[in-house]
């Protein structure tokens, strides 16, 4: 036996050895290749036949076509951001078919993706060049601190149904990604000035270059906003003014690495009119959020070979919403490291791992307070996906899972599988399952709202919504198909349909009250709590469709239609009262419209017509809303603009007052902005 | 099992040393070009900018824009940084018909002044028609790299297909800005007929 164990010994030290002696090489040869400039040199010596013959790689995720993405995906350029005249990002994401955009007053919107439409809608995920911008004190968006200097976009990705696998949590419903340009793509100065009749702005950016491989650019922008009318036609006291500057730097040390530094600081102030009632009256306050904040944000990307790259990104955010009712600070420092590799010439895998903490200090209100009112939570975060091709250029199957653990929830799984088909070079068909959740938000474990307060003979009575530390995250299983054709080069057409079914969805339901107490002063006292709790069960489904035609280069048009059903059903029968919006409150049919004009004399005209469809829930009728611009390059350097806003009507509602905030009517606007580049 | 069981542990083990003592240089000789050879696909834009370096060796231009001898030899790319770091890169030293070569990337048409190649990169904002009617009467070897670009009137098309990277001609464009193509060249490409 001694001998079969030194056998062993010996064969193992072998295997080291070998390994050993593979580890040594791989840098090597990885090095080797790396370098773009050797094989550069050993290309240019090649002969014209011998290139043709050279088999190339195909693209890697960050440029993977559009049109090969298995995925509901829709792209809003920089084209599209500047033709329709767009001064915010929640306007210019109104274009997305399938993407349900209601404005509730100057400074609030709804956005959503299939279905539960709120302000505090709370199933998507939003990301501004890889800084996540969701708040986790309730999951959603506020959309009024999240702005940038619009010429600098380079970029909305928009990707409705799950995303949790590559984005991860709160991509239940949708992913917005927005990316800015390389400072090497805005260089030179830009200033645009503009006023109109509910607002005046001014904006200004200047970028250029340092040494030999880096460029940066600077810009600040100052814009106010007027209040809107409330549906009685009172100011709407949603008055929105603010302020913002930042940077970007880039810095291209060679074909292989990249680091980009970038930041922004902002201070503003808008308006919420809200409505609450007790003790059988009802009142309306106003309230104004004083905002600030600012982000500073790191990454290197290593490319290692042709076939691997890697990357790292660490950022630092804080932001400020100082109102009556709440005060908010939040700090969140955020790592993340993703590695993208090819594994022979059938396995492309994309992997990392991430760590968040936020911290938050929360002050409340007599009407609403959160227990504890300090709370730092940790986010530990890994996935994998692999791109298999099973049939080169026809046969793609993408296999993946994000593994998340959450202070609230602990650890979620959210795995996806998707297969892309092209049976041919124009048209690709695309199916997937996946599953996503929404991990609690702080608002779900913590808060304190009071409701409702009345009087029985001497007891007063007061009701209270609280948070529950055993609301769990709530799910998705998501069903999709979709289908891509480009019949003829001026003509694609792009269809998505979807299946989902949610379960764990937040209901509010009465817990047990507490008998009433003898106070001083008198009244006695009885609480009466409701509690969130995992209740709602949901199946949605829907379809949406985008049409593209470019036949002539001084006209494009697109034009999108999407339909969506939902059923929301309770597990048992119950008192409890809905948080989740249901059938009645998105609009089951959406239809849009674009073009774009090119005329003679540098003239540009460019239309946007959209129809939404009525929420009977919420009282809201449907409406069709035009949008129209004009501009006007007299000289290279200088662009007018015209822009009109809902010409059909001269207001029109697109949300109504739920969860006590009064929405406001959308009124006819128009502004003019000039733009001056050198 | 019997089998195994009857053979000498000693023999077998001293037959297994030898045998990986021998082969061990052979096992790292055979895993070097392996790994080698997983590595060893190259970057579209890579292998497009050697085409583009080596396209210049099968052109003639017309003999006025041949007497710009001391003038540098220009490659101008529009919206393609890429391409214009690799083709800096390949193009470093060298000269052409004795003219020193230089490498400019732009990002908007307006900036282009002098140059004798033009390569319009697929992130180009203005639309290809334009730039061809603009640039069509100054000698130049337009090459692109978009699906249609030939099609479109384009002179030279570098277009993926598969794996490989295929060079298409349009032979009236190319002519018809006084740009003749050298018949080596004819025989590798793809002829296409389309006029503007």
């Amino acid at each position: 036996m001694p001998t079969r164990n030194a056998n062993r010994a010996h064969r193992t030290i072998l295997i080291w050895l070998f390994l050993f002696c593979i580890m040594l090489q791989t840098p090597f040869c990885l090095a080797g290749n790396g370098d773009s400039t050797a094989t550069l040199n050993y290309l240019k010596q090649l002969s014209i036949e011998q290139l043709a013959a050279l088999e190339v790689t195909t693209a890697s995720k960050q440029s993977e076509k559009l049109s090969d993405t298995a995925a509901a995906i829709f792209v809003i350029r920089s084209e599209d951001i500047h033709r329709g005249g767009f001064t915010s990002i929640p306007e210019a994401l109104r274009m997305v078919p399938g993407l349900d955009v209601a404005r509730i007053d100057a400074n609030k919107w709804a956005i959503s993706s299939r279905g539960f439409n709120a302000w505090f809608a709370n199933k998507l995920l939003v990301l501004m060049d890889g800084r996540s911008v969701y708040t986790p004190l309730f999951s959603g968006v506020y959309w009024d601190v999240q702005d940038t200097f619009m010429d600098d976009i380079d970029r909305i990705e928009v990707i409705r149904g799950p995303g949790a696998t590559l984005w991860g949590a709160n991509a239940v419903n949708g992913v917005i990604n927005i990316i800015t340009k390389k400072a090497r793509n805005t260089r030179g100065g830009l200033v645009n000035v503009g006023a109109g009749s509910q607002q005046a702005f001014g904006s200004a950016r200047y970028g250029g270059r340092i040494g030999k491989d880096a460029w940066y650019r600077v810009y600040a922008k100052q814009f106010d906003r007027h209040c809107f009318e409330n549906k009685h036609g009172e100011n709407g006291g949603d008055g929105w003014h603010g302020g913002r500057t930042g940077f970007r730097a880039d810095w291209n040390r060679s074909d292989q690495t990249a680091v980009t530094l970038q930041g922004d600081i902002y201070t503003g102030e808008s308006g919420t009119a809200s409505t609450f009632s007790l003790l059988d009256q009802t009142y309306t306050r106003y309230d104004t959020a004083a905002l600030s904040g600012g982000n500073l944000l790191g990454r290197w990307t290593q490319t290692v070979s042709n076939d691997a790259s890697f990357s790292v990104q660490v950022y630092y955010d804080r932001t400020v919403r100082d109102m009556q009712i709440l005060s908010e600070t939040r700090d969140t420092v955020d790592f993340d490291f993703q590695h993208t590799l090819r594994i022979g010439s059938r396995n492309n895998i994309i992997w990392g791992f991430g760590y968040r903490l936020t911290h938050d200090n929360i002050s409340g209100s007599e009407l609403m307070w959160f227990d504890p009112d300090s709370r730092t939570d940790n986010l530990f975060s890994a996935f994998i996906q692999d791109t298999i091709t099973v049939l080169p250029e026809r046969l793609y199957l993408t296999l993946g899972s994000k593994l998340e653990h959450n202070d609230y929830s602990g650890f979620e799984i959210q795995p996806s599988i998707r297969i892309r088909f092209k049976p041919h070079e124009r048209q690709t068909l695309w199916a997937a399952v996946s599953r996503a959740v929404r991990t609690p938000s702080r608002a779900d474990h913590d808060l304190h709202l009071l409701i409702d307060a009345f009087d029985t003979g001497a007891t007063r009575n007061v009701v209270y919504l609280q948070g529950n530390g055993d609301f769990d995250s709530e799910e998705v299983t998501a069903y999709e198909l979709g289908y891509r054709l480009i019949p003829w080069s001026f003509l694609s057409v792009d269809l998505a349909s979807f299946y989902n079914v949610y379960h764990n969805l937040r209901a509010a339901l009465p817990a047990t009250p507490t008998p009433p107490w003898t106070t001083y002063p008198p009244p006695p006292k009885r609480i009466i709590p409701m509690e969130l709790r995992n209740k709602f069960h949901e199946n949605a489904y829907g379809l949406e469709v985008t049409g593209t035609l470019e036949i002539f280069d001084w006209w494009k048009a697109s034009a999108s239609y999407s339909w969506i059903q939902l059923h929301l059903f309770a597990s048992e029968t119950e008192n409890s009262s809905n948080l989740e919006l249901g059938e009645g409150s998105v609009p089951c049919n959406q239809f849009s419209i674009k073009n774009y004009f090119d005329l003679p004399g540098h003239l540009q005209l460019d239309t946007l017509f959209y129809y939404v469809d009525d929420l009977p829930d919420l009282g809201v009728p449907s409406y069709c809303r035009l949008d129209v611009r004009l501009g006007w390059r007299p000289v290279k350097n200088l662009e007018l603009s015209l822009k009109l806003e809902n010409l059909l009507e001269a207001d029109h509602m697109e949300y109504s007052d739920i969860q006590g905030i009064q929405a406001a009517k959308i009124p006819r606007s128009i502004y003019g902005k000039v733009t001056w580049r050198f | 099992m019997a089998v195994l069981e009857n053979r000498n542990p000693d023999r077998d083990d001293l037959l297994s040393r030898r045998l990986v003592a021998a082969l061990y240089p052979l096992l790292i000789l055979a895993v070097l070009p392996t790994v080698a050879a997983w590595a060893a696909t190259f970057k579209p834009v890579q292998v497009k900018a050697a085409f583009i370096y080596s396209l210049t060796n099968f052109v003639h231009w017309p003999l006025k824009a041949a007497k710009e001898v001391d003038l540098p030899f220009v490659i101008a790319v529009l919206s393609d940084e890429e391409m214009a770091r690799n083709l800096e890169i390949i193009t470093r030293g060298d000269r052409i018909q004795g003219r020193k070569i230089v490498v400019r990337s732009y990002d908007t048409v307006d900036e282009i002044a002098y140059c004798r190649v033009l390569f319009i990169g697929a992130a180009a904002k203005t639309p290809i028609r334009d730039i061809l009617k603009r640039f069509h009467s100054k000698n130049i070897l337009i090459i692109g790299d978009t699906d249609h670009f030939t099609h479109q009137g384009g002179m030279v098309g570098l277009v993926q297909r598969g794996k490989r990277i295929h060079i298409e001609v349009n032979l009236e464009m190319a002519t018809g800005a006084g740009i003749r193509f050298d018949s080596k060249l004819l025989k590798v490409a793809d002829i296409v007929h389309a006029g503007n």
